[in-house]
């Protein structure tokens, strides 16, 4: 009894701090929305509401008709997407290996990936661009994919990595014993396991080039490759081009597609696969 | 130590040496074969560079001298240079970039952790519904996020003036004034941060064994024990790296500081990536840039190595 009402004062606390924590979360996220949904033209505003007085979907409809627009969704779509499957692949890879075996240099190799991160990117962008041009693919959907997925390499390895290592080494031991080869192994046991930090690995890589604009406002010079993010703030920095509201109604579209993958893989983030795989 | 010893017993024991050294042999190309690839592209594409880049340092390359063909080896000039001007801005650069560090990644992890702790709650409802509403500083693209908070920072119109003003408040110079614009973008910088280390938090948790609080709960523990015992020592191998990351990305932001101040106002919240960045595109100085990126490298080479040794401690106390 008496523990029972302290465990539900205690949720409560827990129910209060969340709801806190969740409005701060979300008054910037409530303004964006407030914006892109009002009908009025002017970004600023006197009177605050929780919704706007007259939702319109007519930013929507203007944003999604803009013929640039659209293009720097394609082009976005493509950059993120490429990078994604790209790194990942190489990721998981290295990833594994680093975790299970031990080899010569195999500290060295982690280290690096450390090293590298913390060189600043402005370190190496005037001759990323000297070999973007060199390898005469500048401007291509190819050269950014190279740096996102090189610039992503060493936080997916390391993520991926500190998966494999809480994965209980028991499993493997199972698999050898009942004649598993390594790449089986690494397939068809080690990989469904790490399907939460795989989902989470690939939600980070997703998002760099999406939301970059840095790199793309330096390497890309030709308009018909931009991105989103680097028209959007072309927008934002010059709103003689379209209102807040269009703004916002971009962004939202822009923001999407992350929230959508952020559901799907939801499950895979959630789902404590570790403590099936040892019990099953 | 003992965990050790019984390896080499059972090797000498059971494995004549020649196959074992074989075997190693064998097991270790098939590393470097899973290795390569992701070592080649990181190689070629930004190791490389890098290193061209750290060469540049020694030259005087800027779009002039590149354009004229006059670029030649400076030695130590360019590095002269920027201690030369250490005692004044580069310097001032510095240090607010190291405090602008500590606080973010402070309350990154912090705040992220309570978080997760709270997600955690067995019999917490809701969850989901929370688990997604936190997430979403994180999951919308940071440039929009940024330019809506400048945007409620804005001194007529922004939504914290009109609350404040609301409130019988004069308006608050959030971004104009140097001290309290340097304030707003920490506190963004906190509001995007710490959802990434809620969701490593909170996977890392799910992963530990439920029976480690069930034997706890036989013993007596309490929640505090339990915390301090179980949870974080095995939280640790997740969040540590985490936190270098976390360290690094920080110090190297730019996002959040040129999307909200561009700096400003005058240079008063410019940090090392801003500067470096400002340099290079506004005055083309390509060496001098390369130079500033060196000296940085070095720092985050030299917190990253202690950061490190600190991990492989807590990771050996960890493993007892």
């Amino acid at each position: 009894m008496n523990y029972r009402m302290k465990e539900k004062i205690s949720y409560l606390f827990t129910h209060l701090f969340m709801i806190v924590v969740s409005i701060i979360t979300l008054v910037p996220i409530w303004w964006v929305l407030h914006t892109a949904f009002d009908n009025r033209t002017s970004m600023v505003s006197t009177e605050l509401t929780l919704f706007p007085n007259s939702p319109t979907f007519k930013n929507f409809v203007e944003v999604l008709t803009h013929p640039s627009f659209l293009m720097w969704l394609k082009n976005s779509i493509i950059f993120a997407g490429g990078t994604t499957i790209f790194c990942l692949s190489l990721a998981t890879l290295a990833a594994y290996a680093f975790s299970r075996f031990s080899f010569p240099g195999k500290h060295a190799g982690l280290a690096s990936f450390v090293v590298y991160m913390m060189l600043p990117a402005t370190a190496s962008l005037v001759p990323q661009l000297m070999l973007i041009k060199m390898l005469g693919i500048k401007n291509t959907y190819l050269s950014l994919i190279l740096i996102w997925t090189a610039g992503n390499m060493a936080f997916a390895v390391w993520n991926l990595k500190g998966y494999f290592d809480t994965i209980p080494k028991s499993i493997e031991e199972a698999a050898i014993v009942d004649g598993a080869s390594r790449l089986q192994i690494f397939l068809l046991i080690m990989l469904p396991l790490a399907k939460p930090a795989i989902a989470i690995t690939a939600i980070f890589v997703f998002t760099a080039p999406w939301t970059d604009y840095v790199t793309s406002y330096l390497f890309l010079t030709d308009g018909s490759m931009y991105t989103l993010a680097q028209g959007l703030f072309g927008w934002a920095a010059d709103f003689r081009t379209v209102s807040w509201g269009v703004f916002c109604a971009g962004s939202i579209i822009m923001a999407l597609p992350l929230t959508l993958v952020y559901l799907i893989f939801q499950r895979y983030i959630v789902g404590g696969l570790t403590v099936g795989g040892v019990k099953g | 130590m003992n965990t050790k010893l019984n390896n080499n017993t059972k090797q000498t024991t059971i494995n004549p040496s020649k196959s074992d050294l074989l075997s190693k042999i064998k097991k270790n190309k098939r590393a470097y074969l899973y290795i390569l690839p992701a070592m080649l592209v990181v190689l070629i594409i930004s190791i490389g560079p890098i290193l061209y880049g750290i060469g540049l340092s020694f030259f005087n390359a800027n779009l002039y001298t590149m354009g004229q063909g006059t670029v030649r080896f400076v030695g130590l000039r360019n590095y002269i240079r920027a201690m030369g001007s250490m005692d004044a801005e580069f310097l001032r650069v510095l240090i607010r970039t190291f405090v602008w560090t500590i606080i973010n990644v402070f309350f990154h992890v912090s705040v992220g952790f309570i978080v997760a702790l709270a997600l955690n709650r067995p019999k917490l409802k809701f969850k989901g519904l929370y688990r997604t509403l936190v997430i979403l500083p994180w999951a919308v693209p940071q440039f929009v996020t940024a330019l809506v908070w400048r945007m409620m920072y804005n001194e007529q119109f922004g939504f914290f003036n009109q609350i404040l003003l609301r409130m019988g408040f004069g308006p608050v110079p959030w971004l104009s004034h140097a001290k309290l614009a340097f304030l707003s973008a920490i506190i963004v910088n906190i509001w995007l941060g710490f959802p990434f280390m809620t969701m490593v938090a909170t996977g890392a948790l799910q992963s530990i064994s439920k029976d480690y609080y069930e034997a706890a709960d036989i013993d007596g523990a309490t929640g505090m024990q339990k915390l301090l015992n179980i949870t974080i020592p095995l939280l640790k191998p997740a969040m540590l790296p985490a936190t270098i990351l976390g360290t690094i990305w920080t110090f190297t932001n730019f996002n959040v500081i040129y999307l909200i101040t561009s700096g400003g106002p005058g240079k008063a919240t410019e940090i090392v990536s801003t500067y470096q960045f400002n340099i290079l595109t506004q005055q083309n100085a390509y060496s001098m840039a390369a130079t500033y990126s060196v000296i940085v490298s070095i720092i985050l080479i030299i917190i990253t190595t202690v950061n490190m040794k600190v991990t492989k401690a807590l990771k050996q106390e960890g493993v007892e």
